[in-house]
């Protein structure tokens, strides 16, 4: 590896396991899919309590902020004595750091519904939460959804960490190739992940235009509306990086 | 769990936990050393080509991707990736390796948020100081960048968070840092410096963050208490990244 | 706000300083402590000054003492530093891959010191009782044929030419007819899982146990335990495991902590009422040890004169 003669990656020896290729991505697509349905459901309860309840909101980012800020590493280096290694500590950590970026943006797609919208509502009787069910949340639908593109690719990204508590997906190779000090599965890993993430975000975006193509400009105003009231928030952690995954 | 508590109270009050090069100030003297370096070569490198890019209205594309690839890497495999590449020129291991990694994984947020925030400035207030007089660098400085300020503190911010994580993944190129312990007692039956360190790492991560956060209300007192401005595009600094400005 | 904006540029121009200070992870200071010897660093894993075949080891039987000059590393890490010369001596397992390249040197043991981490079979007591001679002859078998030589042999296969494990076992088992063959009659009985832990050396054992076994007629197959000799106690406890290779003496630390030796059969002989309280059984051990050895390049050793402990620890002595 050291010799400058040799070749980054050697591809005979991927065509060799095309196989497990395959069974990588089926782990990588199954960890992010339930990270990002349980990260969602929860967010999407904390949002509507936050929602109902704003005095909530505050303490809520907090914790998810909290969460979010602390490197999957050290996450993992705290559950492991009480959780062991496995699927319990890699979707626990991958679960949390979907919660900030999906909490906020729900938030901020509810509170982006017009207010003459939400009257409007109420005016011909609905309840609150079949409005919120069948109003708020639809007009929602586009915040939600970025929410949904950036949780994703970001998960998507994390998944490789996974590998350190034995599970992993593509992360099984950069594993491999980091403890042989063989740089073939590390780049090809590398890469897979990085496709699929963009593959993701791509459809993403492709479903954001198709859902809500005439509300493209309101969707910036909601998207960017200042969803913090006139109290500074505390730990409100800033949301969607690239691979938090420390 | 209860074993691993009282392994950590144990290591804790070991003498090997504090002195010497495994020590837990060494170890995070490290981290915070490398942490710091890569936030401020980051910085360097993408502020100012972002703040001029950003005035100049252009590039918007490239700000665009930079953070949705950024998004779309995994730092696991950056820094795993980095390691042949080091000893290939003769950087070895440890501490340039994981540096490189850093500061790539630090640049996406610095980038973006300060382009966003240079170009969105108000376009009277750019208006306003031409009408004054001033210059392009000028303009820049004492008035686009100033204003842009949030935003950019916000990258700052979330660079700075990002970085403090990944260095504790120096540790797996060799790096000796607060990770080291941590990755170490994945093998171990006492996991008591493995908690330590953890615990540790957690509270490093949210102490930048909370500094940051702090250092935004000193440096920006004029947006304490952030007014709602009803009808314009009041950005809240971290929505920059979610919704990336179309150029 | 002028002012709190330089204050913020001098910290960052801290952060650079900081930066340019910031390589000392793999400096020599220096070791040995002898006043006229030579300044030799040494490479190996963290635990290695507390570990009794590492540092406490080469200054109880060999007399040179480690400890200002040891620089931390991974195990994975450690032919790529000594080949960089950022360290002089370097700790492998006995089996590396790496080893059957003559660019590096183990240095020997001539005073006995390292550890008797030979390879062996653990299986529970159900397993033995229920198969009997049947199992005992197939793993006592491969035993037989298992040397320190043969694993490297492997373990280069798979560390430095990438093969996969089973490839590997299948290959060594034809080698050394041990695999069995198709019409072996099957036997009657609980499945064997052989449990393998999160290393290469692991998955090639276990692959060598399970080809052999399947060969013998056993109805046999490899668990990934996902971790180390923890979990892979925890998976015998579960049921999920009820075979699989390890190492005496390492074994015989983990379940009573300081009791390991340089003696194989007497390590055995402790080792076997400790596994019998947890309802296992131990089978013969093979002369395969796994366990740290001291390397140097071949060209550095030459230069220094150095074959044995005996002579590294003449040199940093002076």
């Amino acid at each position: 590896m050291l010799l400058a003669a040799e070749p980054l990656v050697d591809w005979s020896w991927v065509s060799d396991r095309y196989d497990e290729v395959w069974s990588m991505t089926k782990e990588h697509l199954s960890l992010t899919a339930v990270a990002v349905a349980i990260g969602f459901g929860l967010a999407m309860t904390m949002a509507l309590v936050a929602t109902r309840w704003r005095w909530t909101y505050g303490l809520l980012v907090g914790f998810c902020g909290i969460l979010y800020a602390i490197p999957s590493v050290a996450l993992f280096g705290i559950l492991i004595p009480i959780t062991g290694l496995g699927m319990v500590p890699a979707e626990i950590a991958l679960v949390g750091y979907t919660l900030l970026i999906l909490l906020r943006n729900i938030v901020a797609g509810i509170d982006g519904v017009p207010p003459a919208v939400k009257e409007a509502a109420d005016g011909m009787g609905f309840e609150r939460w079949r409005r919120v069910l069948r109003v708020d949340l639809p007009l929602a639908l586009p915040a939600i959804i970025a929410g949904l593109r950036i949780a994703t690719v970001t998960t998507i990204g994390l998944v490789t960490i996974t590998a350190l508590v034995g599970m992993g997906g593509y992360g099984d190779w950069i594993k491999y190739g980091l403890s042989l000090s063989f740089p073939t599965p590390v780049v090809v890993g590398t890469i897979l992940s990085v496709a699929m993430a963009l593959a993701f975000d791509v459809v993403f975006v492709g479903l954001e235009r198709l859902m809500t193509p005439w509300t493209r400009a309101a969707r910036r105003s909601s998207g960017l509306a200042d969803d913090e009231p006139a109290a500074a928030p505390p730990a409100s952690v800033p949301s969607a990086v690239g691979a938090i995954s420390g | 769990m209860g074993d691993a508590w009282s392994d950590m109270w144990s290591y804790l009050g070991s003498d090997a936990a504090w002195h010497g090069r495994n020590g837990l100030p060494e170890l995070t003297l490290a981290q915070l050393k490398l942490a710091f370096a890569a936030l401020a070569v980051a910085a360097l490198v993408a502020l100012p080509p972002a703040a001029i890019l950003g005035h100049l209205r252009r590039g918007g594309f490239l700000a665009v991707s930079i953070v949705n690839l950024g998004r779309a890497v995994p730092t696991y495999g950056i820094v795993a990736l980095i390691l042949p590449f080091s000893l290939r020129w003769g950087f070895g291991l440890g501490f340039w390796p994981t540096m490189v990694a850093l500061v790539l994984l630090a640049i996406p947020p610095i980038f973006t948020n300060t382009y966003t925030g240079v170009r969105d400035v108000p376009p009277d207030a750019v208006e306003a100081a031409k009408g004054m007089g001033m210059q392009a660098g000028e303009l820049l400085r004492r008035v686009e960048v100033p204003v842009a300020l949030p935003l950019i503190l916000t990258g700052l911010r979330v660079s700075a968070v990002q970085v403090m994580a990944t260095a504790t993944l120096g540790a797996l190129v060799g790096y000796r840092c607060l990770g080291s312990p941590i990755l170490s007692g994945i093998q171990k039956q006492d996991k008591g410096a493995m908690l330590a360190a953890a615990i540790l790492v957690a509270l490093l991560s949210l102490a930048t963050d909370g500094l940051f956060a702090v250092g935004q209300r000193v440096l920006i007192p004029w947006r304490r208490g952030q007014v709602k401005r009803s009808e314009d595009v009041t950005v809240t600094p971290a929505e920059t990244l979610q919704a990336p400005a179309v150029p | 706000m002028k002012r709190q904006l330089k204050i913020v540029a001098v910290i960052a121009a801290a952060g650079l300083l900081a930066a340019g200070c910031g390589d000392d992870d793999s400096t020599s200071s220096g070791g040995g402590d002898g006043g006229g010897g030579e300044k030799l660093t040494l490479g190996a894993p963290q635990d290695c000054e507390e570990n009794a075949f590492c540092i406490p080891g080469l200054k109880d039987t060999y007399g040179v003492d480690f400890t200002d000059s040891f620089t931390p590393l991974d195990l994975d890490l450690i032919p790529t530093s000594l080949e960089q010369d950022a360290i002089d001596v370097g700790v492998f397992l006995s089996t590396s891959g790496k080893l059957t390249d003559d660019k590096f040197t183990v240095l020997e043991d001539d005073k006995g010191m390292l550890a008797a981490d030979n390879v062996f079979p653990v299986a529970s007591k159900e397993l033995e009782t229920a198969y009997g001679d049947d199992l005992a002859t197939v793993l006592n078998d491969v035993s037989g044929k298992l040397d320190t030589d043969a694993l490297i042999g492997m373990n280069k296969r798979y560390e430095v030419d990438h093969d996969d494990a089973a490839d590997i076992a299948k290959d060594w088992l034809a080698d050394n007819d041990l695999a069995g063959d198709e019409s072996a009659t099957p036997k009657d009985g609980p499945a064997v899982k052989i449990g393998a832990q999160d290393f290469g050396e692991s998955a090639i054992l276990a692959e060598v146990y399970k080809q052999a076994l399947t060969g013998a007629g056993f109805n046999a197959s490899t668990v990934e335990v996902g971790g180390f000799r923890d979990l892979l106690f925890a998976a015998f406890q579960s049921g999920d495991v009820n075979l699989a290779p390890d190492y005496v003496s390492s074994e015989l630390d983990f379940l009573e902590e300081g009791s390991a030796s340089s003696d194989v059969t007497e390590s055995l002989d402790k080792l076997k009422p400790l596994l019998e309280a947890k309802n296992l059984v131990a089978y013969d051990a093979s002369d395969a040890v796994d366990t740290n050895t001291f390397v140097m390049t071949t060209d550095r050793a030459d230069e220094l004169g150095i074959k044995t402990l005996s002579d590294l620890a003449d040199k940093v002595n002076g």
